[in-house]
Parts: structure tokens; sequence; C-alpha cells
């Protein structure tokens, strides 16, 4: 059987193939995504601390992930929005206790992104009102909170 | 240029190509996060100090009498929602519901004993926020064998009760 060779025109056609793919790929990825959680930020966990239905405060608790933006004056546009797996996108809403506490525990959702330049930090501020858990059951409550940026 | 360079050049360029796409792939435009919170068992008196007169009638104790002397209050507790209390009496060290000790009554000089329960009258609580009250009842008794004997006098003691979540 006879071996075809690659001839060396066709090796620098190719070459420049994959660098026009590279550079395209750069454009394409910015004009689809312009901003997103950089690797090690798409996911994480948060926990409030101990929920005292005694004095029951306003409680706090945040998580801080890393954005990127490219160009970085994407920020200004940038739309960030998330979704409850228990509520929707008014409040964040916990679901659990024992028994099951039927309204679930209601929280507040607050997303800033602070820095310049096109890698900044995202920080995801969660708070509960002392009303919304003073008479929930007790035991462990939980959500998940989808974030997601656009474009 | 030679085959074996320009072919260092194209897998050069598919590693840095792998590079770039890798970085960009790592990324993503969501990110989920996991939220949690824990609740703990609690309860609470929202009421008191009180009194308790411990009686057959008219706030006395007859000593002809063969009934006890009987007297009750009540307290307000509030607990975490679907929670049940349990009670101390004087830091005896041990909670119960209902819970019931023998405490002493003294006019300062002679002593009666009188055995004071408390019941969680209510049941379980409703949760710690304003309107939740549940009530805890008090009652003391003093038996004929008691009280017989005493000498005329006004008897007391205060007594402390303690309410905690029962695990």
């Amino acid at each position: 059987m006879k071996r075809l060779r690659t001839s060396p025109a066709a090796i620098r056609t190719t070459v420049c193939g994959y660098a026009l793919a590279a550079a395209l790929g750069f454009g394409t990825g910015n004009a689809f995504a312009a901003c997103q959680f950089r690797a090690g930020s798409t996911t994480g966990s948060v926990a409030f601390p101990v929920l005292d239905p005694v004095t029951a405060p306003n409680v706090t608790a945040a998580i801080t992930l890393n954005v990127r933006c490219q160009p970085a004056g994407d920020f200004a546009v940038a739309q960030w929005t998330w979704t409850s797996a228990n509520g929707g996108t008014s409040t964040g809403r916990l679901a659990g206790g024992t028994p099951a506490y039927a309204p679930g525990i209601a929280y507040a959702v607050g997303i800033a992104v602070a820095g310049s330049g096109p890698n900044r930090t995202l920080t995801l501020t969660l708070q509960i009102a002392g009303p919304d858990y003073t008479n929930a059951s007790a035991g462990s409550y939980s959500d998940v909170l989808t974030l997601q940026v656009t474009p | 240029m030679s085959m074996r360079i320009l072919k260092n050049i194209l897998v050069g360029a598919l590693a840095l190509l792998g590079l770039l796409a890798g970085e960009a792939f790592a990324q993503a435009t969501s990110a989920t996060v996991s939220v949690s919170a824990v609740v703990p068992k609690a309860c609470r008196f929202y009421s008191g100090p009180a009194s308790m007169t411990i009686e057959h009638s008219g706030g006395l104790i007859d000593p002809t009498s063969g009934s006890n002397a009987t007297g009750s209050t009540t307290l307000n507790y509030r607990c975490t929602n679907t929670v049940l209390p349990r009670f101390d009496i004087d830091s005896s060290g041990t909670f119960a519901s209902p819970k019931t000790r023998t405490v002493t009554l003294t006019d300062g000089t002679n002593n009666m004993p009188a055995d004071v329960t408390v019941t969680a009258t209510s049941g379980a609580g409703t949760g710690l926020g304003a309107g939740q009250d549940k009530t805890a009842t008090i009652s003391g008794l003093i038996t004929p064998a008691n009280f017989g004997s005493a000498s005329p006098a006004t008897y007391s003691k205060d007594v402390i009760i303690g309410i905690e979540a029962i695990p």
C-alpha cells in the first residue's frame, strides 16, 4: 500500500488554521459569554450562624466568588441573577426542619461585584430576618442557589 | 522549513490552543451555592414571677381537715415549634415533665413540707415568636399529715422553676 505523505504546504495550512481557530475561539467566547465565574468559583457553600429562635436576631452569611469579564468593561452591563431551588427569584427559601416546617425559612439575596480590571470578586450576601425563623421547627435547613451571569 | 519543525509548531499550537480552551471551559456562566442553617430546640418562660396559695379555702389551711390543701398557678412558656418542654424545681439538676419535688415552707422557725408539681398543660411549643404562649401549671399540695400538727403561722418559700427543651 502506498503511504501518503503530507506536503509542507499542507502542514503550513493546518498550522495557520489552528492559529486562526484559536483566535476565533477567544473572539467567539467573548461574544457569547463576556462574563464568567472563574474556575474554582463555580460551586460553593455557605452556612448561616445558628438560628437562635429565642432572641431571633437578623442573621447574615456571605460567600465570595471570583468572576471575570473580558473585556473588563462588560462588568458595566453584566446581569447577575439567581434562583433558589426551594424558592424563586425574589427570596430564597431554606427547606427542612423536623418535622418539615411547611413555610420554610425565607432569606434575602444580595449580589455585589467589587474590584477592577477583568478579574473581580462577587460577594453573595444572604440574610434571614428574625421573624422568619423564630417559629420554625427545630432541625437542619438547606437550599441551593444557582447564580447566572449574562451576557 | 523542515517537516520536523513544522510538526513541532503544529504540536505547540495545539497545546497552546488546548491550554487556552481549558481555561475558557473551566469558567462558567453559572455557579451553584449550597446554603444551610440550623434551628436549635429551645424553651423559655415568658411570664412570672407568680404566686400560689396552698389552702382549703379563703387562703387558709384547716388543720382539722382530712383532705389535702391544694393550690395552683400558671406560667407562660414558648418552645421551638413542635418541641416539648421539661422542668426543674429549685435546681435539683433533673428535668422532667411533669416534674414534682417536695419543698419546705417555713415561717422562719417552723417548717412544713409541700409537694410542688409543674406540668406542661399546653404541650409542645409552636415557636418563640409573639403570640405563641403556652401554659405550664404549677400545683402545690400539703397533706393532712404535714399540716395537722403545724403551728399557726404563715409559711412560705420562693421556688425557682427551670425550663428546657426535651432533647
